[in-house]
């Protein structure tokens, strides 16, 4: 394996991803105890309905739903619980000795709204496991994570040129297979880190509530375009510092400032109607085609403010996933033709 | 893998020219020291050599045959500078190397890390110069290559373990393997090389098996009682190649009839006349810098 050194640097960028992904874990998991630790909405149901003093009485409505009124004299306590399938709705008042408050808070399809006034606190819960959303934003979360991976390990020749050539070339191995395989190895790295990810994305799921995933005719040119997005970026990112001995730093800084400027003034300057704003637009169009920051550009939009996962400026999803393809292919290319040139 | 032949080299970077025409023949199983002052186009040969730069024109074979990405299954190389990975440790080159070259002895490797002492847990970022010139020695042998071109493979090493490196080369050799190699330090070459070339602004000006280069020529070398000598006579002489007058010294390197010429010294007043071998040293200076030597006067012949 004379691609060592790449899969080892491969492995430090994931050990970076570890980390980030790790304080997203944290942050969830105390978030989960925080949030749910005193309105655990299945905790809550069953203290109130095992009380000694409690008068439970339980129907089922017309739609399927049942519905538990619990009545505690003793303890002045009242609620109504509503369960249909995995919706969950309570709405239940007790006493209570806080100062009055209002409070709120929601999150995704859940939401607790709760109003202390009098010594008496009404709580309203509504626990909504039936919340459905596309299997493509699970990696569309992940690719936040595959760009910032992308642009720990791109520029991977330029790192080489910069004082390893000597070790590098002297391998028993042509310079063409040599870029291909750490290429490929950086590559594999960046959707491990991704998949990673995905996983890291079902397990804070699986903590608050488990969602039902749907896909539809998007899903997969999305998730394409969300795999292949960090990858043709860590393509850009290697061709164009290829043949540089230094300054791959400003390559990755200015890159993406570039990636991000340059759609954005040709978007900026589409409809302009001076000459000077069109010349602009006709400068800056063409290198926006090549950037693959443009196609990765994504949006939600829908019910809930997740839905279908879109695709912003350049049409279908189909295209710009072929444009991501073919863009990864194009600079791949460029960084071996270049490579194959550099001097020691 | 035997003879190495460079032939007609050049290289030029813009409008420098690094190696002007440079022909050269490694025999297989010889330790070659190419020397010459810094920036004599040493490194540049060698990247010609390893396909590491683009010869300009010539041709350069091992064996007969161009170089190609397997021939690097044998072949070793120690750059003058340290090209390891900074963040990786002495292990993990190790590794690299053992999981690239089929010829990777670990057992060898161990031995040569004890030998230079080093810890295979430090990363090289933590390494000092000596340190890191070691690690890359140690990976160039651990693979037990038929050709080690070595760079100042001494440089930053202290006494002990430049002479272990060139023990080790001593014994590469005996076993067979051919070794090119550069160093500022011509006592360590003359030990080792049995050829050699000297390159001056890209140029070989010497070239040869050292024995044959010695016996060419002799230094007269004569001790007179003030510093007035009478050169006049000597400077005429075509069996002078150099003359070298240093206070009541004159050292006279010639290419014939050395005790004839120990006569004529004796005969002009010298109190003591003695007729030496030249160095590697000598061979080198006489070669790249006639007028170099601490002599007050120095004439070449």
């Amino acid at each position: 394996m004379y691609y060592y050194a790449e899969v080892l640097r491969g492995m430090r960028a994931l050990r970076v991803v570890a980390i980030i992904l790790g304080v997203f874990l944290a942050i969830a998991i105390l978030f989960r105890l925080w949030a749910f630790s005193e309105h655990d909405p299945a905790a809550m149901a069953t203290a109130m309905q095992s009380s000694p003093t409690a008068h439970v009485t339980s129907k089922t409505l017309a739609d399927g739903t049942i519905e538990t009124t619990v009545n505690d004299p003793v303890k002045n306590v009242h609620a109504v619980i509503d369960r249909r399938g995995r919706l969950f709705h309570m709405d239940a008042s007790m006493p209570s000795g806080d100062p009055m408050s209002h409070n709120h808070f929601s999150l995704g399809n859940s939401s607790i709204d709760r109003v202390q006034k009098a010594g008496m606190t009404h709580i309203v819960l509504t626990h909504d496991m039936t919340a459905s959303i596309p299997v493509a934003i699970l990696f569309a979360i992940a690719e936040v994570i595959g760009l910032v991976t992308a642009t720990m390990l791109g520029g991977v020749l330029a790192k080489e040129n910069d004082g390893h050539l000597e070790l590098a070339w002297t391998k028993p191995v042509s310079r063409e297979r040599l870029a291909l395989a750490t290429m490929g190895t950086d590559v594999a790295t960046i959707l491990v880190s991704q998949f990673a990810t995905v996983l890291l994305v079902l397990i804070v799921c699986a903590m608050f509530i488990w969602p039902t995933f749907y896909s539809d005719a998007t899903t997969l040119p999305s998730i394409a375009i969300t795999l292949l997005g960090p990858i043709a970026w860590y393509s850009c990112l290697t061709a164009f510092s290829a043949s540089l001995k230094r300054g791959l730093g400003m390559v990755v800084g200015l890159g993406w400032l570039a990636a991000i400027a340059i759609p954005a003034i040709a978007e900026g300057t589409a409809r302009s109607s001076s000459d000077f704003g069109r010349a602009i637009h006709w400068v800056f169009q063409p290198i926006a085609y090549i950037d693959p920051i443009e196609y990765v550009h994504l949006s939600f939009h829908g019910s809930g403010g997740m839905s279908a996962m879109q695709n912003a400026p350049l049409g279908p999803l189909g295209v710009s996933a072929g444009m991501l393809l073919v863009l990864t292919v194009v600079y791949l290319s460029l960084s071996v033709l270049q490579w194959r040139r550099v001097e020691a | 893998m035997s003879t190495i032949s460079i032939e007609h080299l050049s290289k030029s970077y813009g409008n420098f020219l690094a190696v002007d025409d440079v022909t050269i023949e490694i025999p297989t199983g010889s330790v070659f020291g190419l020397l010459g002052p810094n920036g004599a186009g040493k490194t540049t040969t060698f990247k010609c050599l390893l396909g590491l730069a683009r010869s300009t024109s010539g041709v350069i074979r091992f064996d007969g045959n161009e170089l190609t990405p397997a021939l690097f299954e044998s072949i070793s190389y120690v750059p003058e500078r340290s090209v390891l990975y900074e963040w990786m440790n002495g292990a993990e080159h190790l590794e690299m190397q053992r999981r690239t070259f089929k010829r990777f002895d670990p057992k060898r490797a161990k031995q040569l890390m004890d030998l230079f002492k080093l810890d295979p847990r430090k990363r090289v970022r933590a390494m000092s110069k000596g340190m890191r010139t070691a690690l890359a020695i140690v990976m160039a042998f651990a693979i037990n290559p038929e050709t080690l071109v070595l760079d100042e493979p001494t440089s930053g090493l202290d006494p002990v373990n430049q002479r272990a490196v060139l023990n080790l080369m001593i014994e590469s050799a005996a076993q067979g393997a051919t070794i090119v190699l550069s160093s500022h330090q011509i006592g360590q070459v003359e030990r080792a090389a049995d050829h050699l070339a000297v390159l001056q602004n890209g140029r070989v000006i010497l070239a040869g098996a050292v024995d044959d280069l010695k016996s060419d020529r002799k230094i007269v070398e004569g001790i007179f009682p003030s510093e007035a000598i009478a050169l006049d006579g000597l400077r005429r002489d075509s069996r002078i190649e150099r003359l070298d007058q240093s206070g009541r010294i004159l050292r006279l390197t010639v290419t014939a009839d050395g005790g004839g010429l120990a006569e004529t010294l004796s005969t002009m007043g010298a109190q003591s006349v003695r007729i030496v071998d030249l160095n590697l040293e000598d061979i080198f200076l006489n070669a790249v810098a006639p007028g170099s030597q601490t002599a007050d006067v120095v004439e070449a012949g």
